[in-house]
């Protein structure tokens, strides 16, 4: 089987910080693999890196076989991996609704000069969009507040409305960057169910960060474990909780 | 319900036959005495004109959320290049022609003049555009600004275009003018209110939201920063070619940085990215302006005022106050259309406030 995702020997250097340091591995499609370890290991930072926001000091990083390591951001949505990020970043002053069409809209064909004049195939078009956006609103449950400036949501439905406008991109991996943050234990569980349902059903390869170890052991089959910019383990949940550097480092007891 | 281009067919036509009835109308009015053609200019003609420009930056500043304040330069460009091909060119070939033929291609040539100032304009967004877009907030606003000020002193030192002097003895082809000043300002509207409607236009708002986000959206940021440039700087390019064959002489100074500004305190008075909010303030502070003529003078601390020279006092204040009491603008970035006033089902833009 061909990765997916593959990094080879990844170097991301701030100054005199390596931040990640010759980091390989691989994600299969279908996959759902947690990627974890203490703060400041650089777990946000190689997110950053597999989707352009920084361009590795050092390595590769490739989606089925394309270098997409110098690429811009844009240009790897394109290609297909969409995120999530630590802190919430929605179009706040737009509609729930309307941040998730930004996301479908990556898939558009229509030239920005039909627009103008809002020519027959751009009206087909934007119907499709946002026919395709509320199905995604319906999966995500957030129908009732489609028309909500997404600001005004309340947090846990901020971070499950941004997941589905990563969705919306139509993405062949989804990185999430702690989706569970600050949520309480319904919401996450809710959340575990939501992230399962993506892959079992819609068979999307998702790469998670995440500090609730319950989620992470929970839906997770393979698991990456990273301290000062290193890959310290890999491997399932069960061989990763018994994995004495990843305690020493991390867990601090067996959970 | 009619349908895709024959409806926008559609549309143009029925603008054209409403605009030219207006159009005689006041012709009509201004003729016979009933409007005076100096009130028809200040409060109608140039109010139009002035909806052009801010709607265009609003494109600019309130959609796509790039603080601009050189919107007089891409003003600027289009009145002058475009009175320099009617003036040096056209009307040679105009003259040279069949007296039959001449009241078509008039306004054949003046199609061709308005294209001109609004190409002309907008190669000058993406010559300004490009550079300077890696330049966030403040930043952008003072190389704008500066854009704006050399583009004003450049058209100052090229006696070709008369200098300080002033650029005179233009062809003065949009005749009575509110037919042309207006169909150039509902273009605009169309234009930028089509966009709006459109996903296409989430993806301008989207910039204005969140780059990073945006750019993770798969949205090519520098490249709707750019679009969005060129199509406002086209319609400030089109409103200068209007004001040069209206007026038929032009100066360096009409535009300065205090035209910017002005642009820009409509946009803000508006509602950063409301499209009414524009035309509304647009036509509002201009009408405001000339209003302030007809107040009497009086007198303050021993000297005597004008209240036309107290204009920038008074936006200022308009200014301040909309900061402190309503920092969105008046309508913030909600539209007002036949869908607020409960003709038809609300739209998704109000659905938001």
């Amino acid at each position: 089987m061909s990765a997916l995702l593959e990094l080879r020997q990844v170097k991301m250097r701030f100054g005199g910080l390596y931040a990640v340091n010759d980091l390989s591995f691989q994600i299969q499609p279908g996959e759902l693999l947690g990627l974890i370890g203490p703060n400041g290991a650089g777990k946000t930072t190689v997110f950053n890196v597999i989707t352009g926001v920084y361009t590795p000091t050092e390595g590769s990083v490739s989606l089925n076989g394309e270098v997409i390591s110098k690429m811009k951001p844009y240009q790897i949505t394109e290609r297909g991996i969409a995120r999530t990020f630590q802190n919430i970043r929605l179009f706040g002053a737009l509609s729930v609704l309307e941040n998730v069409m930004i996301g479908a809209f990556a898939r558009h064909r229509t030239a920005l000069a039909g627009a103008l004049m809002r020519s027959p195939a751009v009206v087909l078009e934007d119907a499709s969009l946002r026919e395709q956006s509320m199905r995604l609103l319906s999966t995500f449950d957030l129908l009732s507040v489609a028309h909500a400036r997404s600001r005004d949501l309340p947090y846990g439905l901020q971070r499950r409305l941004e997941i589905a406008r990563a969705l919306a991109t139509q993405p062949k991996l989804l990185l999430l960057d702690e989706p569970a943050a600050g949520m309480n234990p319904q919401e996450s569980e809710e959340l575990m169910h939501l992230i399962r349902r993506l892959r079992d059903e819609m068979g999307q390869t998702v790469l998670l960060i995440e500090h609730d170890m319950k989620v992470v052991m929970g839906i997770c089959e393979r698991v990456l474990v990273m301290d000062y910019g290193v890959l310290i383990a890999q491997g399932a949940p069960e061989v990763i909780r018994k994995d004495p550097k990843v305690i020493e480092a991390y867990l601090g007891e067996p959970v | 319900m009619i349908k895709g281009y024959p409806r926008l067919l559609l549309f143009v036509l029925v603008t054209i036959v409403l605009l030219w009835g207006l159009d005689r109308l006041l012709f009509g009015l201004t003729s016979n005495g009933a409007l005076g053609l100096y009130q028809y200019r200040v409060f109608i003609l140039i109010p139009l004109l002035y909806i052009t420009l801010a709607v265009s930056l609003n494109l600019i500043n309130g959609i796509t959320g790039q603080f601009s304040l050189g919107h007089a330069g891409f003003f600027a460009i289009g009145a002058y290049l475009s009175a320099g091909f009617s003036k040096f060119y056209a009307s040679q070939w105009l003259a040279g022609m069949p007296p039959s033929m001449q009241g078509v291609m008039q306004i054949v040539f003046l199609l061709i003049a308005l294209l001109i100032g609004g190409i002309a304009a907008a190669l000058a967004g993406l010559l300004i555009g490009a550079p300077t877009l890696r330049l966030k907030g403040d930043y952008l606003a003072i190389a704008t600004l500066g854009f704006g000020e050399i583009i004003r002193i450049m058209f100052e030192n090229a006696n070709t275009f008369g200098g300080p002097r002033g650029f005179t003895d233009l062809p003065q082809w949009t005749g009575f003018g509110f037919f042309w000043y207006a169909l150039v300002a509902v273009g605009c509207i169309a234009v930028c209110r089509n966009l709006l409607q459109s996903a296409h236009g989430l993806a301008f708002l989207s910039v204005r939201e969140d780059e990073v986000a945006a750019e993770s959206m798969g949205i090519n940021t520098t490249r709707y920063k750019v679009m969005a440039f060129i199509l406002g700087a086209a319609f400030a390019g089109i409103a200068g070619s209007l004001l040069s064959h209206y007026e038929g002489s032009i100066y360096p100074n009409g535009f300065n940085l205090d035209v910017s500004i002005m642009i820009v305190a409509m946009v803000v008075l508006g509602g950063q990215g409301s499209i009414t909010g524009a035309v509304l303030a647009g036509a509002g502070l201009k009408m405001l302006e000339e209003a302030l003529r007809f107040l009497p003078e009086f007198s303050l601390f021993g000297r005597t005022f004008q209240p036309l020279d107290l204009r920038y006092l008074v936006f200022a204040l308009v200014l301040i106050l909309t900061m402190i009491f309503r920092q969105q603008g008046l309508l913030g970035h909600r539209e007002f259309g036949w869908k607020t006033i409960g003709i038809g089902k609300r739209s998704k833009v109000e659905a938001n406030g």
